[in-house]
């Protein structure tokens, strides 16, 4: 039976753009000064998609929460071999923590609709945080799992494996579902050219605030319930010391560097 | 200034990370074994790298010269000896479609274009590539068979190219000119084959050697463009095409030049500084940045003059010969910007170096680029 998937992707600083150059005032990143690529598992969860629409079938769609620059990223997405693009671009939506940026993306999802299945990266290679896939599956009130390093589809429901100390998980979800990936799931399938040309003959649609209704409560940093500490520079003048001995010895060593420096480890802190 | 379209960008982008996964990190393996990896031809084709020009009907991807540069330039950024290996196989796709007949171009084209095939051009003889007319392999018409007979050298693609272009002599036109027609090879043919392996300094990652013809039979079929047209298709597919992809690698080796440059002045330190800090080192930046854009603008110009449909060959000529000379100077440069360190193998510098100094005879050397180049001022 033909899947609708839809693939969450967010747009990263480059790794090795070099430093990042921050708004002090603000205390974000200035997006624009970096080259800005698909963040790396996203791309996995992709060709997850892609996998399972070559066995059965269906539609693959993309969406992203992202300003307007993130269009490259989304047409790169079409040229891997999305069928339809959708970005969530305001600048109202600027300064979003996880559960915002969950937030708006599940009005955009609901707005979509008819969908059998999410997929994400487990997590962003900028913040790194990995709560918005399930985040998001709360907000949609659909079953998850995370860190899948396989997926199958089968009578109607979604089997996936995930890695854990004991060895692998299998888990087995209903549809509608939303499941996030880890890196050992497959190896991304690159661009074409073919892919490319094609790209830009693809459904791209742009929907501001304004054509999300209901999404007011949690948007932007005025929503976020996460905000910015004080920010300063680390300087660390720590000196390293190197000891030697037995287990007994570096023990009592420690405690007496402790007690010299006032802790008293039996009270705790 | 040139501003790339979204197309453009997303084709620079795939190829930039198709050569970060597969190239980069065995060029300098490539370079210390003087090995080609024919099996990346596949590959290559699966992006659509090597049918790039060649239109849909043919299996290829229907795209430009344009195009065809700046995966030339991500390919050489990194191993310019793929690039050219890449580009020799482009030289005989392009004499092919250029100037073959449907069923050679049927016969020919889907599987170059797919990159199960390797294409070659086979033109320069021991007796120099810059005297072109001056070649001496020779095909006569016995009982309705050519037979070939010929050494070629300097042939790149020489000991993996499975479909060769070659022209030899078949006679004088009616002026009393010497009249050369090309033929179409197949690898495996009686009497056709690589012969001697050369060890170049440079563009290591490409084979180059000789090519053999004694007694080699073909039937008349295997004409390519007409007896008596090879002189124009072979100047045709080197001048535009040949030459438009040194000059794309040379642009490729000046920005390996341009950001190791800057890597090495901003990690360096000396002084208790940056070595990014000193003029002298600020100075080569500028200039390694200079060469590289304007070779890059030059690059552009004459690519999309030659995917216009118009007079292209001197502007070709002159952004090649400023892109290759000036990618030895940057390489010169940056070797002096590093000192010690530049002489050291674990750096690529010294490769880009050779990769330079290799690509000035390629496609035509600097001193024919500058007879060529006068030669139109002089016209005008």
């Amino acid at each position: 039976m033909p899947l609708s998937i839809l693939v969450c992707l967010k747009s990263v600083p480059k790794a090795d753009s070099g430093p990042a150059v921050l708004d002090l005032k603000t205390k974000m990143i200035n997006r624009a000064q970096v080259e800005n690529v698909i963040n790396a598992l996203d791309k996995h969860a992709l060709s997850s998609a892609l996998s399972l629409k070559a066995q059965h079938g269906g539609t693959v769609g993309v969406i992203s929460m992202a300003p307007e620059s993130a269009r490259l990223n989304l047409l790169e997405a079409l040229a891997m071999g999305a069928d339809a693009a959708y970005l969530l671009s305001d600048k109202a939506f600027a300064g979003s923590d996880t559960l915002a940026t969950s937030y708006v993306l599940a009005h955009g999802i609901r707005k979509i609709g008819g969908w059998d299945l999410i997929l994400a990266g487990a997590y962003s290679e900028d913040g790194g945080t990995a709560q918005v896939p399930a985040q998001l599956a709360e907000w949609l009130d659909v079953p998850h799992v995370h860190y899948a390093r396989g997926i199958r589809y089968e009578d109607e429901h979604f089997l996936a494996a995930t890695a854990c100390r004991q060895g692998i998980a299998h888990w087995c979800l209903p549809k509608p579902a939303l499941i996030s990936v880890e890196r050992k799931i497959n190896q991304p399938v690159p661009a074409t050219f073919r892919g490319i040309r094609q790209a830009k003959t693809k459904p791209f649609t742009v929907w501001s605030l304004a054509d999300l209704p209901g999404c007011q409560e949690f948007v932007g940093l005025s929503g976020s319930p996460t905000q910015f500490g004080e920010m300063r520079p680390f300087i660390s003048d720590r000196r390293g010391a190197l000891v030697r001995g037995d287990n007994e010895t570096l023990c009592r060593h420690l405690l007496a560097q402790l007690a010299q420096a006032g802790v008293n480890p039996n009270k705790g802190g | 200034m040139f501003e790339l379209q979204e197309e453009q960008l997303l084709l620079q982008k795939a190829v930039r990370e198709f050569v970060e996964q597969k190239i980069a990190p065995q060029a300098a393996s490539w370079d210390e074994q003087d090995i080609c990896p024919k099996d990346l031809f596949p590959k290559m084709g699966e992006m659509g790298l090597t049918g790039i020009f060649v239109p849909e009907s043919y299996g290829g991807e229907g795209m430009g010269h344009f195009e065809r540069a700046l995966c030339l330039e991500e390919i050489a950024r990194h191993s310019a000896g793929m690039a050219i290996a890449l580009m020799t196989h482009h030289l005989g796709v392009y004499a092919i479609l250029d100037g073959g007949n449907e069923e050679q171009k049927q016969q020919y084209l889907p599987k170059l274009a797919s990159g199960e095939w390797v294409g070659g051009l086979s033109i320069t003889e021991s007796g120099g590539g810059s005297d072109f007319m001056g070649q001496q392999a020779k095909a006569e018409l016995v009982d309705a068979k050519w037979l070939l007979n010929g050494r070629k050298c300097f042939i790149t693609n020489s000991h993996i190219a499975d479909v060769d272009v070659w022209t030899l002599r078949t006679g004088e036109d009616e002026k009393g000119r010497t009249s050369l027609t090309a033929f179409i090879l197949n690898a495996g043919l009686d009497g056709y084959g690589p012969g001697r392996k050369e060890h170049k300094i440079g563009l290591r990652g490409s084979v180059t050697g000789d090519m053999v013809c004694h007694q080699v039979a073909l039937p008349e079929d295997c004409v390519l463009g007409g007896i008596g047209a090879g002189a124009k298709l072979g100047m045709k597919t080197i001048g535009e095409v040949g030459r438009a992809g040194m000059a794309a690698i040379g642009v490729g080796i000046l920005r390996g030049c341009l950001e190791e440059s800057i890597k090495f002045a901003k990690e360096r330190i000396i002084y208790g500084k940056p070595l990014a800090k000193l003029q002298s080192a600020q100075f080569i930046i500028a200039e390694n940045r200079t060469a590289y854009e304007a070779a890059k603008l030059m690059l552009y110009n004459s690519v999309q003059l030659k995917d216009a449909g118009q007079p292209c060959a001197t502007a070709i000529g002159m952004a090649k010969l400023f892109a290759t000379e000036e990618a030895v100077s940057a390489a010169k440069r940056t070797m002096d910007l590093m000192g010690g360190y530049g002489c050291i193998n674990e750096y690529p510098i010294g490769r880009f170096m050779r990769d330079a100094l290799a690509s000035i005879p390629a496609g035509g050397t600097s001193h024919i680029h500058k007879l060529v180049i006068s030669g139109a001022a002089l016209k005008e």
